[in-house]
């Protein structure tokens, strides 16, 4: 087994003038990345660290927020990564959960030192924890071994022939799981990572022109963002150096990947499958593609087994996470909840078995929109509904008010805002006398999703 | 005049945004109620506000201009369209 902060070591002795990360204008080599990691591990150490201990890293993107994850690594510590985009309330409980001995917010502060001592960890030893949206209205943290990450880093730069030329680029924040494959993928392969910028996340023009002008040759991200840059950012008209395009996170709507595959006849395309808990478990590659059906999420991947319980998704292997943060650790295979159909051989997504969705590419549990928005002074009860799909999915509220004050939207929306991530705020509102319910009690939901579309 | 259009494309902004994103409700919509920190703007708005300003307004915004400072509310996008007409 490599461990994470070798693969950037490696690289720098086989290459050490080669790029590792391009950030706008600037541009380290494996050499820097690599030096900058020790001169932090070695300022880390002087502050008495002992293996597993956790550093929140609460920064934006930048070569020094990648070097400060290998500085980790390389002294045994836990990095737990929180996108700033991320609300003050949120991250409170995510820092009150992981109880880290350090919460860094920005990493060019931190003081260096020099000649660590690199601590080589066991392959089961915790890398980092990914926080993710929980049923219970917290975040659940998913615990990822050296080995877990390892077993998806070496299949996926097998898979998608990754060499030292490629440049990757990174469209997903740190704590979600598809920016695994574009800073390990690169430094496996000793390739450039190029960091998408912050503000180009809200623009399909953008994030199209860095694709094309950067000369990415592998892009990853949800098919969202790629939905974005087919329809209003031009992108299948432009030229591109692209070897390898990727998605994974939800379901890419088959006519519209047909339409991909007949733009890009020479790209090889990816559709990945698996949640946080095992990272990617199935792959697909894209040849011909049948409208008329759900595009397929392929075979297992990794060197997991998927076996269908039931219908629901289970997956075995060395991808499957440690466990939940702060809980007894995992046994035995996962169950990821998501439905699943063999069809030929090849496995078909079928939807959720609950109440966590995704929405536009990112996870949702209900659950924690409703816990917040319980909290407003003017509702009594509420549930939350996604109403539409793809990009047209919206988060739907059906409140009763608590008492003679009508909730308005924006003061919800603002409600949300100020504990949730802004993916996780409502699109909409309906104020009701009273919640339809199943004849468990339970809110109806069916009833509710009928009762809008 | 710059007042007077600012003014107008003001009042057609907070229309579109109240009808069109917030289901034509405007308890406490203002000038300076924070667009994007609230998630009353999200992607897919803030490019049909684009849109929106260029059919309307026949202003062009730059994709360098749609920034979280310049969406940050309504007072700012009218100042911007304002500008950018010159």
């Amino acid at each position: 087994m490599t461990a994470l902060h070798r693969l950037v070591s490696e690289a720098a002795r086989r290459t050490p003038q080669a790029p590792a990360v391009h950030d706008g204008a600037t541009t380290i080599t494996y050499e820097e990345l690599d030096d900058r990691a020790n001169r932090l591990a070695a300022g880390l150490q002087e502050r008495d660290f002992r293996k597993g201990d956790r550093i929140v890293i609460h920064a934006e993107k930048s070569a020094d927020t990648i070097a400060l994850m290998q500085a980790a690594l390389r002294i045994g510590a836990i990095y737990v990564p929180i996108a700033p985009a991320n609300p003050k309330a949120r991250v409170d409980k995510i820092i009150k959960s992981a109880r880290p001995k350090l919460v860094v917010t920005d990493p060019s502060t931190l003081p260096t030192g020099t000649a660590p001592e690199i601590h080589e960890p066991e392959p089961d030893d915790p890398a980092y924890v990914l926080y993710t949206s929980g049923s219970t209205g917290d975040p659940k943290g998913v615990c990822i071994s050296h080995r877990n990450a390892e077993a998806f880093v070496t299949w996926a730069a097998e898979e998608t022939g990754l060499h030292q030329r490629d440049r990757l680029s990174n469209h997903a924040p740190f704590n979600f799981d598809l920016s695994v494959f574009d800073l390990y993928g690169a430094f496996h392969a000793g390739a450039a990572v190029d960091l998408v910028p912050s503000g180009a996340a809200y623009n399909p023009a953008e994030l199209t022109e860095f694709l094309v002008t950067r000369g990415i040759t592998v892009w990853y991200s949800v098919p969202s963002a790629l939905l974005l840059m087919m329809r209003q950012g031009g992108l299948l008209t432009r030229n591109n150096a692209l070897r390898v395009c990727v998605f994974a996170g939800e379901p890419f709507p088959s006519d519209q990947v047909l339409e991909l595959r007949k733009a890009w006849p020479n790209t090889r395309l990816f559709n990945w499958y698996g949640p946080t808990e095992t990272n990617v478990c199935t792959s697909h590659e894209v040849h011909d593609v049948d409208p008329s059906r759900p595009l397929p999420i392929g075979t297992p991947s990794c060197g997991n087994t998927i076996d269908l319980v039931d219908g629901e998704i289970v997956v075995d292997g060395p991808t499957v996470m440690l466990g939940y943060w702060g809980q007894p650790p995992h046994q035995g295979p996962y169950r990821t909840g998501d439905l699943g159909k063999r069809t030929n051989g090849v496995l078909e997504y079928a939807g959720r078995r609950d109440a966590m969705v995704k929405v536009r590419g990112h996870r949702v549990e209900l659950g924690e929109i409703e816990t917040a928005l319980a909290s407003h002074p003017d509702v009594g009860a509420v549930a939350v509904v996604v109403t539409g799909s793809g990009l047209e999915a919206k988060l739907h509220a059906v409140v009763v008010p608590r008492n003679e004050k009508r909730p308005g939207l924006i003061g919800l929306k603002r409600h949300c805002a100020e504990r949730l991530p802004s993916y996780m705020i409502i699109d909409s509102l309906a104020v009701v006398a009273e919640l339809p319910r199943t004849v468990n009690g339970k809110t109806d939901r069916t009833a509710l999703s009928r009762g809008i579309q | 005049m710059s007042d007077e259009y600012h003014r107008e494309v003001l009042a057609k902004l907070t229309e579109l945004v109240r009808d069109e994103f917030l289901d034509g409700e405007d308890e406490e919509l203002t000038a300076t109620t924070p667009l994007m920190e609230w998630g009353i703007l999200k992607s897919i708005e803030t490019t049909r506000l684009v849109t929106y300003v260029r059919t309307q307004f026949g202003v062009r915004v730059p994709p360098a201009q749609v920034t979280t400072e310049n969406f940050r509310d309504l007072e700012s996008i009218a100042g911007l369209v304002t500008a950018l007409r010159g």
